[in-house]
């Protein structure tokens, strides 16, 4: 028995392949699966891959293929654009997608058995999202009205103007029949038989689309029932980010035409799913709360449609939840329960909620055959990359489909830890420490702090974190990463995330510094050599550390708030500070002082570093030139990057190097003191 | 009995109001007509891929054309399915050996790459990224790896050339390689206008890597639409599937290798080469080629002293090469043969001989005893077989119809068909029960209610013995003592062949009937299809003798057709059947119009003036400088006698064309305009020599219209013609 573990031992040794760190290139040139959809008979699984393409720099999502547990193959190529939104006919033999292919977004339909994929519609504005009807024969999608042609006719006169939050597009419901056997019309012209290039009628062309809904509202979502005799969708006023709160749902009988209002609570109200047998309605909604539905539950209901009565299910499931698949077996659903993400199980009749499924720790986006005795899902455990996972219902023992936590076997990635600690007020606050590979308990390690955004987000335990925060590398040059998941963050209850109601910033300082504080105790870290960083709320929390603390030696402030009145009126959420600070800078003035970096801007001592893209709507640059000009005013150093044509996120491969750089190199001279050149040039491989 | 002819009678009326119904072909016919070619049986058989080229317009005038991968099922009756979509081109698709990939070539941004397409599902990929593109793809055997071809330019070669350097008073690489330079190279080498020589050259030499100017120093300057400055080099790569590796270049040097293909054991590449001794320009030859796939190194596999060899392909067995051979003895019109040799080496045999004909695309049978292939044969293009070692040739297929393109696999022969009633379908034929199957409907449905007018053949005595077929098609509603207006219509080349079994006049007849005018074709002496003598026989004498052929079938014609009116005749033609109209009309006054398309009209200029110029040496015996030569060329040339022309004549040619540049037609032009002569020019743009076959599909209508509107202006009807009447 001893010998065999020796050889199995040595054996396994010897294939230890050197492990080196990754560049930042290969980081962001990490493939990433996810959005797995199963076939009908279950044999199929369908999902998305996101690749990185350096060249045209930007990240390409098409579509892979699993059959019949076989290794997967790519599916769908679109050039210069991603293949989205894919849906299996319900005979299984169609998989269709979205893809801008130089023609606007439309639907294109593939065999899964062969051949490339031809358009199923031609329409002049960009298709947002679809269904298969149940019939097989029509597809049903979302595309926002033409625009009105007064428009260019004014532009032409006057030149370019737009009014604020008047202007937009409101979409509509259509379907449009499908024909498996219709040929590509591009391929087969037919023209009026005398002199004419006009097409014939009678020929092969695209079914036209028929409009399904009209009126003056937007739909932001829909679901076919079951049965195919109706569509459910939510709608509201205008499509501007604050009308959320004004959706309702409605319901069209596909066979009368006729629109039934169903749902209209003054709050948000979110179409889930249809019960199997046509009959219910599962729903969310934050009921009448308008003043706290950004960070409180909101409900889960199911209505009856015939005899409109409605009941509340899963009352005591305190967390966000999501991605409602109902069949006869039960709803199934997905929620954090701290940093692990199980598959939930919902009784429909007694509206208990217990845990499906629990591994791999974090479950998203699951898929069930038509029978549902298979489902897909993707998922990952905190040391893996987000994989597809299938297992049977009835004894489910995931099945990995996908292997891309291979793209890491070589690279040092980083272990992750979860540890809790007591906030300055008391309460728990967890988050994930990472330690280097060949971690040192003698040593005390210098210490970088990275913040989430949200504040409703959370971070998990993930081998390699980042986005633009090369932290992979960081530990292999010797510190410790600290991911606090500060009050407000998702996955830790809705009490939790209201702890920091008008107490934004300050209590989250305690949460980080407490943090901090807790490691020191231990003896893990160097204090003289800490850094702090984090985009959006996490880039808020740290300029609030910038300028009201000074146990960092170097911060970082991506997309980051440094005035909440400024940010309020220039933001395109202004009712987040309403909920956040219950006031506006009017009514209550303080409370936006109490919690604006701005504030503290006099006590500024850190060097920081802003980044901000250029057209960032979320959190306006303007957030980022008054952080800028006060630390300079104080004689903090400061430096401002704005990334050109980006918005809230620097969604693209080359500027994401870039931001990445910016960083490595400003904690690298003011934490460890090594000036960093950017390199120039053309990378060599 | 008498029940029986009341029935026929009742049957031929039917037929009469049934045909009545039907309408005539129009200009926009051409573009439903479907094509489809490049057809590849799968390994088990069973199926087939092809191009399906399809016309398109967008709005309302971008004509384009559409080439996409078809699959047919050859052992059931599924409709063919379509494999590839969008507005890319696609083509030369291969099967993968276990027949569940094919390799194609797409035209997807400047550079055609090398594509797989998965038969199991999938769309396709691209394989190869090569910055000057990639075509001609072959599975090696064991279905790992692909091997291609890439063109190679001059200032991407290392290394000296083999031959004498053609740039006078100059030295290889004597000057920077700017074409090769990264930007912030070429910004650091050092040029200046006003420098050194040195400096001076590197300048000049920017100036010329950026095309302008452009510096020519070879034989071949003119490619079809521009001029070519830069030689290119056709080299061989080998991808292997699934690897990250990038391709393995398996030739080198200034050299070009072409129409690879794998040895059975894959060890092997056989292609056609020469190692140049003189410039590749000069060179007209070429030798069977064998390069190790593992050393990468190439050599001459066979040399046939008095032959120019290329195309090998290696028997299924592997025991023979088959390849292409074309005498080098007086190459005037010389016709291609077929030959084989044993893959170990040995004599090489010519197997098609006694047939007489060109002789091309040759395939293997599976067995590798039976060699078939096609060969355009008196208006026809039939498909024969011979065996591999010799033989007797036997024709399997074809009789008034043209076979475009084929594949045979096992008993399964599937191929492109023209035929009079339809332009172009797909047909199986069982070698076995010599069944046949149209498997498509490319053309069928548009097809469906038109009138379609065929062709009635006739051979006419020529007083020096040898015979002229020749063709006459009707005006469509043609009646019984009525005469018609009738065109003579001319073909180029001057070896290309007419007949009811060619695709590219196909539409062109129809449309010239519809519009109520008689048709006379002939094949004139030169021409292909008729042996190598008849081919020849134009030599030294484009002019006199195959004009003799011409109007002596036209007068036969008139003479066997009462319809024709004899005093209104047109005449047009293009390429060299654009010379012939000008020499016709410079001769003969008989014409109420014509019309030259594309033309040479002094062939002293065509020396300098288009890429097809070598056909002046070739077919006179000498050059332009030489007496006796100059003698022949200003007797054979039409604008000898450009004073002569009293006919209204419509002179076209595109733009671009570099095959016979525009300068003659301009000259024809003008000369007739200074005479005062009735004489219209049209100029095409963008459209090189083939703007009537593969042009732009917009053009192409235009132009068949514009011959018909011109040759209106002199014709008259005896009644309302079928397509000009609502």
């Amino acid at each position: 028995m001893k010998k065999i573990f020796v050889f199995l031992f040595s054996a396994a040794a010897f294939h230890v392949v050197a492990q080196t760190v990754p560049t930042f290139e290969q980081i962001i040139s990490l493939r990433s699966a996810g959005n797995p959809i199963v076939s009908p008979d279950g044999k199929q699984i369908a999902f998305t891959v996101q690749t990185t393409d350096w060249n045209e720099n930007r990240f390409d999502t098409e579509i892979w293929i699993s059959k019949e547990g076989k290794k997967p193959f790519q599916l769908t190529n679109t050039s210069k654009a991603s293949s989205t939104n894919l849906a299996f006919s319900p005979d299984g033999q169609w998989i269709a997608f979205l893809a801008d292919r130089g023609n606007k977004t439309q639907i294109y339909v593939i065999r899964s058995d062969g051949g490339e994929a031809r358009p199923a519609t031609k329409e002049e504005e960009p298709i947002a999202r679809f269904e298969w009807h149940p019939s097989g024969i029509k597809l049903i999608f979302l595309k926002p009205e033409k625009e009105d042609k007064n428009k260019k006719e004014m532009e032409k006169r006057y030149g370019g103007f737009e009014q604020d939050d008047k202007e937009f597009a409101l979409s509509h419901l259509w379907q449009v029949d499908f024909n498996p056997d219709s040929r590509d019309p591009s391929e087969m012209p037919c023209n009026e038989a005398i002199d004419s290039l006009k097409t014939k009628s009678g020929c092969i062309e695209l079914p036209k689309a028929q409009r399904l809904t009209e009126g003056k509202f937007t739909i932001t979502g829909f679901l076919t029932s079951p049965d195919g005799n109706k569509v459910a969708y939510n709608q509201q006023p205008d499509p501007l980010i604050n009308s959320s709160t004004k959706s309702n749902i409605s319901v069209l009988d596909l066979v009368t035409k006729k629109t039934t209002s169903l749902i209209s609570n003054p709050s948000s109200d979110g179409l889930e799913e249809w019960s199997p047998d046509s009959k219910e309605i599962l729903y969310s909604t934050s009921l009448s709360d308008t003043t706290s539905n950004f960070y409180m539950n909101s409900k889960l209901f199911t209505i009856n449609l015939t005899d409109k009565t409605s009941r509340q299910l899963a009352k005591d499931f305190d967390e966000s939840f999501g991605g409602f698949r109902w069949l006869p077996s039960g709803i199934y659903f997905t929620a954090w329960d701290k940093t692990k993400r199980p598959l939930y199980k919902l009784d429909p009749v007694s509206g208990a909620v217990s845990v499906f499924l629990n591994a791999p720790e974090q479950i998203f986006g699951i898929s069930f055959s038509k029978s549902g005795d298979k489902v897909a899902f993707s998922g990952r455990s905190g040391d893996q990359l987000g994989e597809v996972f299938i297992a049977s219902v009835s004894s489910p023992r995931p099945e990995k489909i996908t292997n891309m936590t291979a793209q890491m076997s070589s690279w040092k990635v980083a272990p992750s830890e979860v540890i809790r600690w007591k906030s300055k007020d008391g309460a728990i606050i967890e988050g994930v420490l990472h330690k280097p590979k060949n971690y040192d308990p003698s040593k005390k390690y210098p210490l970088l702090v990275v913040i989430h955004g949200g504040p409703t987000g959370i971070d998990t335990p993930t081998p390699v974190p980042g986005s633009v925060y090369p932290i992979v590398q960081w530990l292999d040059k010797g510190c410790l990463v600290l991911r606090p998941n500060y009050r407000g963050s998702a996955g830790y209850g809705e009490k939790f995330r209201a702890l920091n109601v008008k107490n934004l910033g300050v209590g989250d300082a305690w949460d980080v510094l407490s943090g901090v504080d807790y490691l020191d105790k231990q003896g893990l870290i160097d204090k003289s050599k800490m850094g702090c960083m984090g985009w959006s709320q996490g880039g808020y929390i740290s300029a609030f550390l910038t300028t009201t603390s000074d146990v960092f030696k170097a911060i970082s402030v991506g997309a980051g708030i440094s005035d909440w009145m400024t940010y309020y009126v220039s933001t395109d959420i202004h009712p987040f500070t309403r909920q956040y600070l219950k006031a506006t800078p009017w009514s209550d003035e303080a409370i936006y002082k109490k919690t604006s970096p701005m504030n503290y801007i006099n006590s500024a001592k850190t060097p920081t570093l802003i980044q901000h893209g250029e057209f960032d709507r979320r959190v306006p640059i303007s957030n980022a030139y008054q952080l800028l000009q006060g630390l300079r005013d104080k004689g903090v150093k400061a430096e401002l990057i704005v990334y050109k044509g980006f918005g809230h996120g620097i969604n693209k491969p080359k500027e994401r190097l870039a931001a990445t750089w910016h960083n490595w190199q400003w904690f690298n001279k003011y934490v460890w003191g090594e000036n960093v050149e950017l390199p120039v040039g053309e990378k060599k491989k | 009995m008498k029940k029986l002819i009341r029935i026929s009678i009742l049957l031929f009326a039917v037929t009469g109001v049934w045909a009545q119904t039907k309408k005539p072909i129009v200009a926009s016919d051409l573009m439903k007509i479907a094509t489809a070619n490049q057809i590849q049986i799968s390994p088990d058989g069973n199926k087939a891929v092809m191009v399906v080229t399809h016309k398109a317009v967008k709005n309302d005038n971008e004509y384009y054309y559409t080439r996409h991968l078809y699959l047919l099922d050859l052992a059931g009756s599924t409709e063919p399915t379509q494999l590839t979509f969008g507005d890319k081109n696609d083509g030369q698709p291969q099967w993968s050996r276990d027949g569940k990939q094919l390799a194609f070539v797409r035209a997807d941004g400047e550079k055609s790459q090398v594509w797989i397409l998965p038969l199991s599902g999938g769309e396709a990929h691209a394989i190869t990224k090569s910055d000057y593109g990639a075509t001609s793809p072959r599975w090696s055997p064991d279905g790992k790896k692909i091997m291609y071809s890439s063109n190679i330019p001059f200032y991407g070669i290392e290394g000296k050339v083999s031959w004498t350097y053609e740039r006078p008073g100059r030295v290889q690489g004597d000057e920077p390689n700017f074409k090769l330079m990264k930007a912030d190279e070429k910004k650091k080498t050092n040029t200046t206008p006003d420098g050194t020589l040195d400096e001076v050259r590197a300048w000049l030499a920017k100036n010329a890597s950026e095309s302008n100017p452009r510096v020519l120093n070879r034989q071949n300057m003119q490619g079809e639409l521009n001029l070519q400055p830069d030689e290119e080099f056709s080299h061989l790569f080998v991808k292997t599937l699934g690897a990250d590796d990038k391709a393995i270049q398996l030739t080198n040097g200034f050299q070009d290798f072409d129409a690879a293909e794998w040895s059975m054991d894959g060890k092997n590449i056989i292609c056609h080469s020469r190692s140049y001794k003189i410039h590749p320009d000069r060179e007209r030859d070429s030798d069977l080629w064998i390069i190790d796939t593992e050393t990468k190194t190439a050599k001459e596999f066979l040399t046939w002293p008095g032959y120019s060899i290329s195309n090998p392909t290696y028997s299924p067995d592997g025991t023979q090469i088959l390849f292409s051979a074309q005498s080098i003895q007086d190459r005037h019109a010389t016709q291609n043969q077929l030959a084989v040799v044993a893959s170990a080496g040995g004599k090489p045999q010519v197997i098609t001989t006694t047939l007489d004909r060109d002789v091309n695309g040759a395939v293997w049978s599976a067995d590798s005893k039976t060699i078939y292939f096609a060969s355009q044969t008196e208006g026809d293009i039939p498909i024969f077989s011979v065996p591999a070692k010799g033989g007797t040739i036997s024709k399997i297929f074809g009789n008034d119809n043209g076979v475009n393109d084929f594949d045979v696999r096992g008993d399964k022969v599937v191929f492109g068909l023209t035929e009079t009633k339809n332009p172009w379908e797909i047909h199986l034929l069982n070698l076995k029960d010599k069944s046949t199957r149209q498997l498509t409907k490319l053309n069928e449905g548009w097809m469906k209610d038109k009138q379609v007018i065929s062709p009635k053949e006739y051979w006419l005595d020529r007083p020096d013995g040898s015979r002229v077929q020749y063709w006459v098609m009707e005006p469509v509603g043609k009646k019984d003592g009525v005469k018609y207006p009738t065109i003579l219509n001319i073909h180029g080349g001057p070896a290309a062949m007419w007949g009811p079994g060619i695709f590219s006049m196909w539409h062109e007849y129809q449309l010239e009937n519809s519009w109520g005018y008689g048709l006379v074709y002939c094949n004139p002496r030169g021409s292909g299809g008729y042996g190598d003598k008849f081919k020849k026989a134009n030599f030294k004498d484009w002019g006199k003798s195959p004009a003799g052929d011409i109007l002596g079938s036209l007068e036969d014609a008139v003479g066997k057709n009462s319809w024709i009116d004899k005093d209104q005749l047109f005449v047009e033609g293009g390429s060299y059947a654009g010379y012939m109209v000008a020499w016709l009309i410079s001769h003969d006054n008989r014409f109420k119009a014509a019309n030259a398309q594309r033309g040479v009209y002094d062939l002293t200029t065509f020396m300098g003036e288009g890429n097809a110029w070598s056909l002046v040496p070739n077919d006179f015996g000498g050059y332009p400088w030489q007496k006796e030569t100059k003698a022949l060329l200003d007797a054979n040339s039409p604008y000898s006698y450009v004073d002569k022309i009293n006919t209204p004549l419509l002179i076209i040619h595109g733009d671009q064309d570099l095959r016979t540049g525009v300068v003659q037609s301009e000259m024809l032009f003008k000369s007739l305009k200074v005479l005062n002569k009735p004489v219209e020019y049209i100029r095409y743009p963008k459209e090189g020599h083939e703007l009537t076959r593969s042009g732009n599909p917009g053009r192409m209508m235009d132009h068949m219209l514009r011959v018909i509107e011109f040759f209106e202006r002199y014709a008259k009807h005896p009644e309302p013609v079928p397509a000009g009447s609502k």
